[in-house]
């Protein structure tokens, strides 16, 4: 049980920060959520590749098989040490969701039934309708109402994280946000912080989650002296479906469930990934079917990276049954899977990089932690189908842990703090909005977002070159220079949201010079970052966790820190 | 280029008078409202060439998951990311949901129905998060139940739901769509009197008067008629099982 009065801090309400809040509440602490809406607006909604559990044990699947899976999917970059714990407690997680009100699709029987996630051994991923993501999401939101309702839990939804108060050691001793209607800037002390603000996928602009995953909350984090892990790796899949400008992800387990794509070549539909990946049935990770198609649509003398994805052989029922998750989507573009054929095109599907941290999800800041795609512990260079959610809700429920205990250890304080301190970290941030509210010149934020994204999706992300990423940092560079020329064309003083998306764009720069950077710098080709000129992973010497931080005011990259685990082979 | 005109109901701050402003946008295959409106956002230029404040509007998933960028299109509530501008011959009328107070032009504030939420208890009576180390499998109440689960707290249901409001303490269809799953789940039967007896009351099941404009007006397809039903049948049940036990 915690001490009386030890306050938490967490930061964002998806499936990680609610998973946080939630077992820092069941923990006895008081608990304050900051998040830009509430949980059913968040990006978590917008997974739907299921949640994996070694459950069926009679196959002869365990949970060592599963992180074994795992880390080979992740080319061995993931902790081993993390993985392995995640697995192991990913039935037991299973059965607690079930308990709060998911429910999982089953069997006539009520077994659950499961699909093969590309790459795994066994059959393990459960599903839920639709979006397992929205449907989790509503799930623990109503607990969270329930821990609300009690008054030791506060949420403050509308609110936008900009920055962390630091004590004179470095501590994370609370944060500053901002609310997003009337704009006022409030300090919220705290005995230690969660971040769980997701990914960056958004800065590539076409992507499948939330236009709010743009990584701005880690930067400031890293700002402040936070490191970043693997920033390079990034999950390109090429099993996206177009609908309007946005990318709908398609989970992998279509593959195993016996979804086709292919491509045309001389006018005939080419099986590139049986032909290829025949030993497992076509069913690889987003990476390796990536690379297949780039490498196919070469040989076929195709312009674009596009292919189609295939169930008209398939029986319908197989694909309400077995493919829920994608009749969403086949609704909206008004097509028939059963008889239609479906065009799809890569699109990044999450980041994988994050805040770095150690297997307790403590960031190199004391008193921060972070869990969910902000913080990169599990999935190494290639996320494992279903391995998401399982990671955020895990990972949430050990951050908290970690949180709660090392308050514990410093004991409750938050009433110690000093004024100059918070009025201090809160006077940075009102200063910033009066040099952005000032801003006056002629260039259009919005435009340079976009430019920014076409440039990292088209130059900086696919297939990588050293010469074109390095005209890619030019091209950041020039980017930065125009914001700081750029207009505030909304002067309202009410909910003015142009005014966070200035300020937010001024760290999606930084970090996407720091993508680039860190791609430079990793020669070799290992899951998602794939280099053209070097086609192969090097064990010897990249088995490392690149890891990013400020130094005096500058980007530095550290590249010396050796991956918990042993190199190896993926065998597919 | 073909183009649409789009008519968008502006306000500055909950206090302020709505406004009209007109919109030109280009016309091309799979352009969403999402798509137009991020277009105006980059340049806020009315149909007659005047420079205007970036039209507001929330959104988040962009795949109808999250509910957020739900508005009145013609004076129906749909989510604005799934509405495809090809549909339209004519101007289009862009309005925010009526039901809930205005915060900024298309955005407002749906907190009341997470209050409706709480009053209902729609929550699963667990004691805490620690594992009890049973098998994973679900009974056939709780899969029957499971579509209810994907709600998303749109609004659309209340939006077209002659029952909810001012004078009404009916909050709309969403609340049994939240209910219908934790009553059903394996932790919710010794919970469900009390929540069954609170929805005998005012703002409850007896509130809805069968217009079933709510299920129509789903954008998740959730059978709400049926998820009313499902809970009067409840609610009556567990009434006569109070009044014969005394």
């Amino acid at each position: 049980m915690a001490e009386k009065g030890l306050n938490i801090v967490v930061i964002g309400a998806g499936v990680a920060g609610m998973s946080a809040a939630l077992k820092a509440f069941d923990l006895g602490a008081s608990v304050t959520i900051i998040a830009q809406d509430m949980p059913y607006r968040s990006g978590s909604t917008c997974v739907r590749d299921g949640f994996s559990a070694a459950v069926g044990l009679a196959s002869g699947d365990s949970p060592e098989q599963h992180a074994e899976d795992t880390l080979r999917c992740g080319e061995f970059l993931a902790s081993r040490s993390a993985v392995r714990r995640m697995c192991e407690q990913a039935p037991d997680i299973a059965e607690l969701l079930l308990r709060l009100g998911l429910v999982f699709d089953r069997t006539t029987e009520g077994l659950p039934s499961l699909s093969r996630a590309a790459g795994s051994t066994f059959a393990r991923t459960l599903s839920s309708g639709r979006s397992i993501g929205q449907r989790l999401v509503s799930v623990l939101s109503g607990r969270i109402l329930r821990a609300c309702s009690s008054g030791r839990l506060t949420a403050y939804y509308g609110w936008e994280f900009l920055s962390l108060i630091q004590d004179e050691s470095g501590r994370a001793r609370g944060v500053i946000a901002q609310e997003l209607r009337n704009m006022e800037i409030k300090a919220f002390a705290a005995d230690a912080v969660i971040l769980c603000t997701g990914g960056y996928p958004a800065i590539f602009g076409r992507h499948c989650r939330s236009a709010a995953n743009d990584g701005a909350a880690i930067v400031s984090c890293m700002e402040q002296g936070a490191a970043i892990a693997n920033p390079e790796f990034v999950q390109v899949t090429p099993l996206a479906m177009s609908v309007s400008s946005r990318a709908r992800s398609v989970p992998d387990s279509v593959l195993s469930s016996g979804g086709a794509v292919w491509i045309e070549r001389d006018g005939k539909p080419w099986h590139f990934l049986k032909e290829w990946h025949g030993a497992s049935g076509g069913a690889v990770p987003d990476d390796l079917v990536l690379n297949s198609l780039v490498r196919a649509c070469k040989e076929a003398g195709a312009r674009t990276n596009a292919a189609r994805l295939d169930l008209t052989h398939l029986n319908p029922e197989t694909i309400g049954l077995k493919m829920p998750f994608l009749l969403d989507a086949c609704d909206a573009a008004g097509l028939d899977p059963s008889s239609e054929t479906m065009d799809i095109a890569p699109a990044v599907r999450n980041s994988l990089g994050g805040l770095w941290a150690k297997l307790d999800h403590s960031t190199s800041i004391e008193g921060l932690f972070a869990a969910g795609s902000a913080v990169c512990l599990y999935h190494g260079a290639c996320a494992m189908s279903g391995n998401d959610l399982l990671a955020s809700v895990h990972g949430g429920m050990v951050a908290a842990e970690s949180a709660v205990s090392s308050a514990c250890q410093k004991g409750a304080g938050a009433a110690e703090l000093s004024a100059s301190l918070v009025s201090h970290a809160k006077e940075r941030e009102t200063d910033l909005v009066s040099r952005i509210s000032a801003k006056q010149g002629t260039e259009n934020a919005y435009s340079i977002a976009s430019e920014l994204s076409s440039t990292l999706f088209e130059k900086a992300l696919i297939e990588k070159d050293n010469e074109q990423l390095a005209r890619a940092a030019g091209k950041i560079a020039e980017l930065s220079e125009k914001l700081a020329r750029a207009q505030l064309i909304d002067r309202s003083e009410w909910s003015n949201s142009e005014l966070s998306f200035h300020r937010r764009l001024a760290k999606r720069l930084v970090l996407a010079d720091i993508y680039v950077a860190a791609s430079i710098a990793r020669e070799e080709s290992r899951g998602g970052h794939r280099k053209a000129a070097i086609p192969k992973k090097d064990d010897k010497k990249w088995f490392v966790t690149t890891r990013a931080f400020m130094k005096s005011g500058k980007m530095a990259l550290d590249l010396s820190e050796r991956v918990n685990g042993e190199p190896g082979d993926r065998g597919y | 280029m073909a183009s649409l005109l789009l008519k968008i109901k502006r306000q500055d701050d909950p206090m302020d008078l709505p406004h009209w402003e007109i919109f030109e946008v280009a016309l091309a295959p799979g352009v969403s409202l999402v798509d137009a409106l991020r277009r105006i956002q980059m340049q806020p230029v009315t149909n007659e060439g005047i420079p205007t404040t970036p039209v507001l509007w929330d959104c988040s998933c962009e795949e109808g998951l999250c509910g957020a960028c739900t508005v009145l299109v013609n004076g129906k509530a749909r989510q604005a990311c799934g509405v495809m501008l090809d549909e339209f011959d004519g101007p289009v009328t862009i309005e925010p949901l009526t039901k809930y107070p205005v915060v900024r032009d298309l955005i407002v504030d749906r907190s009341s129905m997470m209050d409706a939420l709480s009053r209902n208890l729609c929550w699963t009576d667990v004691d805490d998060l620690a594992p009890r180390g049973d098998r994973v499998k679900m009974t056939k109440d709780e899969s029957d139940a499971s579509c209810f689960l994907d709600c998303v707290m749109c609004g659309a249901c209340s939006e077209a739901c002659p029952q909810v409001n001012s004078r009404s303490a009916f909050a709309g269809a969403f609340v049994f769509s939240s209910l219908l799953p934790v009553i059903r789940n394996r932790t919710g039967k010794e919970g469900a009197p009390s929540r069954l007896s609170a929805l005998a009351g005012r703002g409850g099941v007896a509130d809805c008067a069968g217009a079933e404009n709510c299920e129509r007006a789903c954008p998740r397809g959730i059978p709400l008629v049926k998820a009313s039903a499902i809970l009067s049948w409840d609610v009556a049940k567990s009434s006569l099982a109070r009044f014969f036990r005394g």
